[in-house]
Formats: C-alpha cells, structure tokens, sequence
C-alpha cells in the first residue's frame, strides 16, 4: 500500500485527460438511449436546417437592400411611369422641364425604355433612350470608355452604353457597332453592372444589372415603327443635393406631378425608403412564416431531447450514486447531463447546418431565392442548438443532481 | 498511525426518512466508534438498518439527529462540497451490485476512481494497475466488465475502491452476489487490505465471514449491539 495522503501531480496531459473523460461520459449515456438520441438528433437537425435557411435568406434580403439602394443610386428617387396604353396617360417630356425647372437644386435624368431584339440575336435587349446626366444622377461606374455626352444627345449620334451583363451576353465590347433592330450603334463605354441576383429581383424600370443599352434619347425610335410617341417618358430620376432634404423634394415633385386625381393610378415613387420598406415587409413575412416552422422543429427537438435526458437519468441512478460516492459534486452530475445534452444538439446541428450549407449553395439560384452564407448562417443556428441543449437539459439534468447518493445506490 | 484515535464516530445517531403517513425512523439512537485499523463487521437481517448506517459512515448521507465526527470533524456542520471532497479522497466504497461501467474495460473502471480528481494521468494509470495486480487480475485489464465473472467483478471494484488508498473502506453486503469460492477470494483480499493498515467497515448478513473480522456488532430493528 502507499501512504494515505497521496500527493498527485498535474502535469500537461491533464485538459486531454478531462476532454478524455468527458467524452467517455457522454458516450455511456448516448449508447444507453440510441433511439431516443437519433429522434432528437433528427428533430434538431431538421431545425438546424430551417434556422440556417432562414438566417441565410434574411441575410440575403438584408443584402439585396443594400444593393437596392445601391442600385438606385444614393440620394435618388425616381418617379415611375407605368403607362397606360388605353387612357395614353404617361409620364411626358414637358413634366420632367418641369421638375428640371421647380427643382433647380437637383438632378434630373431620364429614361425611355423599349424592347428591341438585336441583329442576329434571338434575346432581346433593353434599350434605354436617356440623356448625358443620367450615369452621373445614378453614380454608375464605367468598366471601359465613357457614358454618353451633350454632343452625343444634341447631334444625335448613334453612340451606345451597353452593361457589363449585355457585353458578356452578346459577347460586344467597346468600338463594336451593334445592329438593333436595323438600326447601327457605335459601343462608346461598358457600364460596371450590379450584382445579377439582386437586379433581376428589384424594380424592372430602375434595373442597372441587366442587359441593357443606354442610346442618346434625341434619336427617333426606328423600331417602334410609328407606335410610339417621342416624348413619353418611363422614368425620371431625380438626386437631391443630400439626404435630409429627400421627403421634401419627394413630396414637392409629387405635387407637380400629380395635377389630376388620374396621374395616381400609373405615378409612383421609388425612394430608397420604399425600396427599403418593401424588403422589410419581406423579411418581416418570411421571419414569421419561416420562423415559427424553425421554433416548432427547435422545440419538437427539445422536447425530444427532454424526455431522452429523463429516461437516461433515470437508467444511470446506479451510475449516478456510484459518481457521488466517488466525490462528484451536484454541479458535477448537472454538467454531465447538460453537457451531454449539448453535445447531442450540438453535432445535430453542425450536420443541419452543413446539409443547408450544400443544398442552398446547389439550389438556391435556382430557386430564385436572395442567399448570403456568411459566418452568422452558421453561427446563429450552433448557439441556438446549444441553448437549446442547455434549456430542455436544465430540468433532467437537476432531477440526476438531486438524486440523493444513498438512495441512488440502492436503487435496482 | 495513531490506533487509539477513532477514525469515524457516531453519536446518539438517528436516521428517518419522510413517508405519506409520516417520518420512518430505520436508524435508532445510536453510537459507533471505528478506530484505525479497525476491522469492523456489522451482521443482521434484511430491513434492520445496516446499510443505512453504512451510508452515514461513507458520508453518503447526513444523520436526522446526532453527531457523525469522521476524522475529528461533525459532518453534521459541513457542507456538501466538504463532503464530495471526503468522498473523493478518504472513503473507499465497495457495493453489493459492484457498480462498474459494464462497457468499459477493467482498467477504465479502475481508473474511474481518479474521474473526480485533479490527477495525472499516467500516475492514476500506475497506480490502477498495481491494484488491479494486488487482486489478481493483471491478466484482465483490457477486458471489458461486463464479460467477467462475479468474483472478478467484485475484485475490479475493491481495486476500484483502493487505487487511490482512502482512510476508511466500506463495503456493503460485498459477497452477497458472489459463490463460496469468490466470497473467500474476496475476503482474503480484505484481509490484506486490513492487515496493510486500512480501516475497515464491512455490513454483511454472512455470519461466516465474521472471522475475517476484528469487531463484530449486531444490527437489529435500527440499533446496534454487541455479539454475543
């Protein structure tokens, strides 16, 4: 025998050494439980995978808001005319005189929009008659040559901006001559386009990300044979010398926009309020649709949980005394079934989050859902699974705590 | 070792536990000296009061009135931490049912004593092994324990029990589940302990193991007396 009082060293070894035992705890309890612990595992995972999605669609619209406002240009508001072919109610070249005239301290632009199918093409492309303001209102970037000019507008010149998206889908570059319709353009510039994703889910007649072709608005419309009236007008855009002054400067073109009850029907305006407004409403829908399917999966999961801490407990009493007579404290068993618990919802998480991770990455284009994974798509679903753990462990894990070790040594 | 001075006392030590109809007293007034060295026994019928008695003296349980004192201290003024800590450090507790992790192996089981306590790992793994060797049972170290018999069963518990040398061991009906030959095995096992110097506190209803003993009291409808 050595003596009574036996001195132990610590030594290096000693976390390994914990992390060792731990996990050997953990273990005997899971393969005490296995089909109870696979439910729960399930049960969290599919949760993990809702949480995911729903983390990673809110960031993604978050994100798309951003971009719309982006997309709008800082400081911007457009009004947009929504045409009515029957009444011939539309936007016209003398309201936005009008605006340029009542509104001297802004920038105005604006844009007419046609379809046209380019020579040799089966797509069509969006071309857009503007002026020279327009790239400068909007703060577009150039990725090669310029943005149409004065002298393009006033003598006419068949002079063409054409996006990044248009360049890459029609494979034209700057110097090209681009046939729409029979009508011959000259590619002066290629405009950086927005992000794709988030253009092709934003307002069709402020898209700067599609494929489009900006063309000198002084140039009658060969390919709207006749149909079209030269002065409509589809949107106006308009920036504001700075931010306070935007409800002001809304509300005051709205006034002389609005001359006839009429106009309301086929005017909006598009502020980055409204465009923030409608993202929001979004997120708010798909938070309380998405959600309560993720907090009814979350608590199936705990519940399962629960009930697989109670019946464990109550198959490791002899266990549990045996802990106690051997110097484990209350806190001791507690941690052993709350961590035990975590540690279960914990790895169902981490699979839910990778399944989300690969099926949002393989499927979400296709869905046409706004997705951004980042750091907090998978963060958010872990911690809530381990609160989860902590939450649905506490009550069982107590319930083993206060087992009292005589009793528990008795037990059958 | 001073072998005058009591290792665990009990005075006027009475034990109840709460029913639907009212408090049952299983533990009447009772005193108790084990000293060090001691090789105690306690025989007597199922339902007497034995294995209460043998609760309170591994500090498994606090008495309902009356003084325990282990080591010069009441436990009825100690809180539960001082307790867990002379659990862990000073009481060796072998059980009837034996208590090991069936899935894991001999040595794991073993070594499990060291699970509450700021070890090295490789110091608890030397000293696990010469216990298991001091039973006998080298040869089974990596065997799982559920694939043993009852008397090495028995034995990985006492090793258990005193890989990590306590002060006192108890051990409650230990050759209870075991055949003639493993409850001699077993016993011998005891005695050496014993003889090395460990205090000893053995409940039992085997009135043929009482000649391993040093003292041999009588529990009998919750009161301790002296054989006769």
């Amino acid at each position: 025998m050595k003596k009574r009082i036996p001195i132990l060293h610590h030594s290096i070894a000693q976390p390994l050494q914990y992390l060792h035992d731990l996990w050997r705890d953990i273990w005997e309890g899971v393969r005490s439980q296995p089909g109870r612990t696979l439910l729960s595992f399930l049960a969290v995972a599919v949760g993990s995978v809702s949480l995911t999605v729903l983390v990673a669609v809110l960031n993604g619209l978050e994100q798309r808001s951003t971009h719309l406002v982006r997309e709008l240009g800082f400081n911007v508001f457009a009004v947009v005319s929504s045409s009515d072919r029957r009444t011939g109610e539309a936007l016209r070249e003398r309201d936005v005189q009008l605006l340029q005239a009542n509104c001297p301290e802004c920038g105005v632009s604006k844009v007419r929009r046609y379809e046209v199918k380019p020579l040799g093409h089966d797509q069509a492309v969006g071309v857009l008659a503007t002026d020279e303001r327009l790239a400068a209102i909007r703060q577009w970037t150039m990725l090669q040559g310029r943005f149409l000019d004065a002298g393009d507008v006033a003598r006419r010149e068949r002079h063409a901006v054409i996006t990044e998206a248009a360049a890459k889908a029609f494979r034209w570059k700057t110097g090209d001559l681009i046939a729409l319709s029979d009508v011959r353009f000259k590619v002066v510039g290629i405009l950086q386009s927005t992000d794709q994703g988030v253009a092709a889910g934003s307002e069709p007649a402020l898209s700067g990300g599609r494929r489009e072709v900006y063309i000198p608005d002084t140039i009658p419309p060969a390919w709207s044979a006749g149909s079209d009236d030269g002065d409509r007008v589809d949107v106006v855009y308009v920036r504001v010398p700075d931010a306070e002054r935007m409800n002001r400067l809304v509300l005051r073109t709205q006034r002389l926009l609005l001359t006839r009850k009429s106009r309301e029907a086929f005017l909006s305006w598009v502020t980055p309020e409204t465009l923030l407004g409608n993202v929001r409403r979004l997120q708010r829908s798909i938070r309380l649709t998405a959600g309560s399917v993720t907090l009814l999966s979350l608590i199936l999961g705990g519940t399962t949980l629960m009930s697989l801490m109670v019946a464990n407990v109550k198959d490791r009493v002899l266990e549990i005394g045996l802990r106690r007579a051997l110097g484990a404290s209350r806190k001791d068993i507690a941690a052993l079934f709350v961590t035990e618990a975590c540690l279960v919802t914990s790895s169902a998480a981490l699979l839910g989050i990778a399944i989300a991770h690969v099926g949002l990455l393989l499927g979400a284009e296709s869905a046409g859902l706004p997705i951004l994974l980042d750091w907090k798509s998978a963060a958010v679903p872990l911690l809530a699974a381990m609160l989860l753990g902590v939450l649905f462990a506490y009550w069982p894990a107590g319930m083993a705590a206060n087992i009292a070790p005589a009793e528990a040594l008795r037990s059958e | 070792m001073n072998a005058s001075l009591p290792i665990l006392e009990m005075k006027a030590v009475e034990k109840s536990f709460p029913t639907p109809t009212g408090p049952v007293r299983v533990l009447q007034p009772t005193d108790l000296e084990v000293k060090a060295g001691d090789f105690l026994a306690i025989t007597g019928p199922s339902g007497s009061g034995k294995t209460t008695l043998l609760m309170l003296a591994a500090l498994l349980s606090r008495p309902s009135k009356g003084a325990v004192v282990f080591d010069g201290d009441d436990v009825s003024s100690k809180d539960e931490a001082w307790l867990c800590r002379h659990r862990k450090y000073r009481v060796g507790m072998v059980f009837q049912k034996f208590c090991l992790l069936p899935h894991r192996t001999v040595l794991e089981n073993v070594l499990f004593r060291f699970r509450y306590l700021d070890h090295d790992p490789d110091e608890a793994r030397t000293r696990s092994l010469e216990a298991l060797r001091a039973m006998g049972l080298e040869s089974k170290v990596d065997q799982p324990a559920r694939l043993l018999s009852s008397g090495e069963m028995q034995r990985v518990a006492i090793a258990r029990a005193v890989a990590l040398p306590p002060r006192f061991l108890v051990a409650d009906e230990p050759t209870g589940n075991l055949d003639r030959e493993s409850t001699l095995r077993v016993m011998d096992c005891f005695k050496r302990l014993n003889a090395e110097g460990l205090t000893m506190l053995l409940v039992t209803h085997n009135e043929e193991l009482l000649n391993y003993c040093s003292r041999h009291l009588v529990c009998r409808g919750g009161a301790l007396q002296k054989s006769k």
